[in-house]
């Protein structure tokens, strides 16, 4: 269209007119082409829409145009239109209007009671409470309506633009769909507005309500209502409480199991039921298969006692050179100079030999980490089974709040170092199962081709090329565990497992704000030295 | 019913006078059975009788975390609901004495002892007899030579005192103190029982513990003159104190915020009065871990059947 236009701007002001009005008479036709395919979208008030649909596809839109249609009608008219977003957008925000005005009837029934009570405090508190939800009810119904009404032609237009790739898509206006819409609405709203005007009653409440049922006694609806709708779910369970053993000892050490007599009245819910049951079956494993629980301890035990001999039994002065040394050798004067100010700040105030018990737990830890996380790393990353296995325990290793298994590590394997480093193990372990997984499943099929061509066996297939080829992820995944493990630090020290971690714990357990800081960024400085030391040393080898 | 309500309340309301402030009590959440069931008869009470506010706040088990909140008077801690002296001397000096910000009741009085499981109540019965070596290593779980016991978690004062007696008894060679938090200890403590393991500890009575498990304590010295010499605030206190007889009973208070005064003065005043006594709260704890009630029924009930010492507490 431009380039005949543009052609006849040279031959004379005759032609360019004629050019002009042709231009003007296509995009007319176009325009009325459009606003036909509009028309038939929206059925109803196609001039409207027509006009509101050109301008947008011409991007020639008012800032501030508004659907007053849809500003006054909100999710009905989005119902109407089959444009379920701006329903919901609607909806939402009628539904916090109302239930504010609900909130507002609540309270002023509420400063009611207050006022025959007597209380000027609480008759002051709900004044403003109703007051404050008056304002957030009108307000917020207003802004709703003011949204829906400004995005109303925009969203709508682009229903329009599905529609014509496919015409499946909702069009035209259709009061079936109220149908739906009253659907929605009459499963939300009643509940929801009902709770808003009510106070709930509390946990404790509902749980009177339910031995007042069990016990007989008259209940009234609202009561039963209320606790099973708009308050927590209602306990469908009461069961009677699991019966309570002990294993007592014999003289010969074999042991009986008592049952023990309860006193308890009341039935519990599922909930106290399982805790209680979990609680047995711990009682009973630490009871019976103690002693397996037992030389677990005692060898973790003599694998920490070896370390500590190491780095607490050294003299400063030589571990401290031995330290420099490493550093320096493997990630060069730089690394060096860190590791050092680390040391002389752990000198300095007094932490080296807490900070050395510290680094020797975090040393055992990573040991057994690397022991078992490694093989179970290549079988993740070589079988898809091992995959299926293995990955979701670790989500759970990783995102289950240690203190979670903190108390059961402790009931079995008493208080001190060794409940630490497993707690520490659960914690800092799925870093490296991941990356070692990561770096087996990154080597090159063509590599490993290569070397089956060549007439390798699996077992040197492993050794002589997956395992090289996957060392620095395996090397960043030693890092993680370090890292991790001295993240644990704290709340290993919570059991017992002493080092820089209880220094943090007493102080803060004193109020100590100072004595703690100190020693957290002695954690944070030993952390970040080890850190640099193994990612330089893993860059340079590679 | 609405509308005769606001009918009432506009009534009153125009002959209302002005009443105090009272704004909602904020009590602590200790871990032992004892602090959580006083602080539960104080909620009934407040809520009950005296129809003010008073929420027990879940989770609010650190004891110097409610101690600065009393302090600062702002709503966020107010109660502190088992103060047990002189175990919690920093607490007291800082706060009660100190800064003045934090007021007490008349206490009740406890007793701090050091206990086995009755299973190993023939071997070991009193301090004596931890003087033995082959009773020492019974003890001794980390294969160092000396016998484990726990004094306490690390904060309190008890565990200096503990630490001092050993000491003073002369076990330093044989004995060897674990300091850990009581939840994590008692978490042990399930476990050795369950197993029938041996274990020496420090607790306390009134307290859920001995409701839990048979447990025997251990005989102690009789009390002389200068045999408790405490100077734990030194720098080197383990060896200028002495301890070597037993101790003192230990007088436990509710502490409470004197913002309460301007904040919600008759709680203040009922807060002031509240006077308990060991075997009450020793019942309150039985009902609860024996016979498995909720510890808000246990406080509501008895608040119920006691409401003329109640109506004492709130004069």
């Amino acid at each position: 269209m431009q380039t005949p236009a543009d052609t006849q701007h040279q031959a004379g002001s005759l032609a360019e007119v004629t050019s002009a009005q042709r231009a003007a008479e296509k995009s007319g036709a176009a325009d009325a082409e459009a606003k036909a395919a509009f028309g038939d979208f929206v059925e109803k008030s196609r001039d409207y829409y027509a006009g509101t649909f050109l301008k947008i596809q011409q991007a020639r839109l008012r800032l501030w145009h508004m659907n007053f249609a849809a500003a006054l009608g909100g999710f009905i008219w989005a119902a109407l239109r089959g444009n379920w977003m701006l329903f919901w957008v609607g909806f939402v925000f009628d539904m916090i209007a109302a239930a504010n005005l609900g909130l507002v009837y609540r309270y002023s029934a509420d400063k009611a009671d207050a006022i025959v009570a007597n209380k000027e405090f609480l008759i002051e508190r709900f004044s403003n409470w109703t007051f404050l939800h008056l304002i957030a009810a009108v307000g917020i119904f207003i802004a709703g309506r003011l949204i829906i009404g400004w995005l109303a032609d925009r969203i709508y237009y682009r229903q329009y633009s599905a529609w014509r790739i496919d015409s499946s898509v909702n069009s035209g206006v259709n009061a079936s769909r109220w149908i739906i819409a009253a659907l929605v609405v009459t499963l939300v709203a009643p509940l929801t507005l009902y709770r808003s005007t009510q106070d709930a009653p509390s946990n404790r409440d509902c749980i009177k309500v339910a031995r007042a049922i069990q016990a007989g006694d008259e209940v009234g609806f609202k009561s039963r209502f209320d606790c099973s709708t708009i308050s927590e779910v209602p306990t469908l369970m009461w069961l009677k409480r699991p019966p309570q053993y002990t294993y007592p000892k014999n003289d010969d050490g074999t042991r009986n199991i008592v049952l023990k007599e309860s006193k308890a009245k009341r039935p519990v819910n599922l909930n106290v039921w399982l805790s209680e049951v979990i609680d047995q079956k711990i009682d009973y494993a630490k009871a019976f298969y103690g002693y397996i629980f037992d030389g677990i301890t005692r060898w973790l035990r003599t694998l920490l006692n070896a370390i500590e001999a190491l780095f607490v039994g050294t003299p400063w002065p030589v571990s401290a050179g031995i330290f420099l040394l490493i550093a320096y050798h493997f990630a060069g004067p730089k690394v060096a100079v860190f590791t050092a100010s680390t040391m002389v700040y752990l000198g300095v105030f007094g932490f080296w030999q807490t900070a050395m018990s510290t680094v020797s737990i975090v040393i055992a830890s990573t040991i057994i980490c690397v022991l078992v996380g490694l093989p179970l790393g290549v079988w993740v990353g070589k079988s898809r089974l091992g995959s299926a296995i293995v990955t979701p325990i670790l989500d759970v290793m990783q995102t289950i709040p240690s203190f979670v298994y903190l108390l059961p590590a402790v009931a079995f394997f008493s208080i001190g170092k060794p409940p630490g480093i497993l707690a520490t193990v659960i914690f800092a372990m799925p870093p490296m199962v991941r990356l070692t997984a990561l770096g087996i499943k990154q080597v090159p099929e063509s590599t490993k081709e290569a070397a089956l061509a060549f007439g390798a066996n699996p077992r040197q297939l492993l050794t002589k090329v997956e395992l090289p080829l996957a060392t620095p992820s395996i090397m960043a995944g030693v890092n993680q565990v370090v890292m991790m493990s001295l993240s644990m630090a704290v709340i290993a020290a919570l059991i017992g497992a002493g080092g820089l971690g209880f220094v943090v714990v007493d102080a803060l357990g004193q109020s100590e704000v100072g004595r703690g800081l100190l020693a957290g960024i002695a954690i944070a400085l030993i952390a970040m030295a080890i850190d640099r030391i193994i990612q330089q040393a893993n860059r340079a080898e590679n | 019913m609405t509308v005769k309500r606001y009918l009432l309340a506009a009534a009153i309301a125009a002959s209302t006078t002005t009443v105090q402030a009272q704004d909602k009590v904020a009590i602590s959440d200790l871990s032992w059975t004892g602090a959580k069931v006083i602080g539960h008869v104080l909620s009934a009470v407040i809520n009950g009788p005296m129809g003010s506010e008073a929420e027990i706040v879940n989770g609010l088990s650190d004891g110097n975390i409610v101690a600065e909140g009393m302090d600062k008077g702002d709503g966020s801690a107010d109660v502190y609901t088992d103060l047990w002296m002189p175990n919690r001397q920093v607490i007291w000096d800082k706060y009660v004495e100190g800064a003045e910000s934090v007021l007490v009741n008349k206490p009740y009085p406890g007793t701090q002892m050091m206990y086995v499981p009755t299973y190993m109540a023939d071997k070991v019965s009193s301090f004596d007899d931890l003087a033995k070596p082959e009773i020492a290593a019974m003890f001794d779980k980390d294969g160092n030579g000396k016998g484990e016991y726990w004094a306490g978690a690390s904060d309190w004062a008890s565990t200096k005192m503990w630490q001092v007696k050993f000491k003073s008894y002369g076990l330093d060679d044989l004995w060897e103190p674990v300091l850990v938090p009581q939840d994590t200890f008692l978490a042990q403590l399930k476990g050795n029982i369950a197993g029938e393991e041996p274990v020496l500890f420090y607790y306390w009575t009134p307290e859920a513990v001995h409701a839990q498990y048979d447990l025997s304590s251990l005989s102690e010295a009789e009390r002389t003159d200068g045999c408790e010499d405490l100077n734990l605030d030194e720098e080197d206190w383990l060896e200028s104190s002495t301890f070597n007889c037993e101790s003192k009973d230990a007088t436990i208070y509710i502490a409470f915020s004197k913002s309460l005064e301007e904040r919600n003065p008759p709680v203040a005043k009922m807060l002031s009065q509240v006077q308990l006594d060991p075997d009450t709260i020793n019942q309150w704890i039985l009902e609860i871990k024996d016979e498995g009630e909720d510890p808000a029924d246990v406080a509501e009930s008895w608040v119920e059947a006691n409401m003329d010492i109640v109506k004492g507490w709130m004069e």
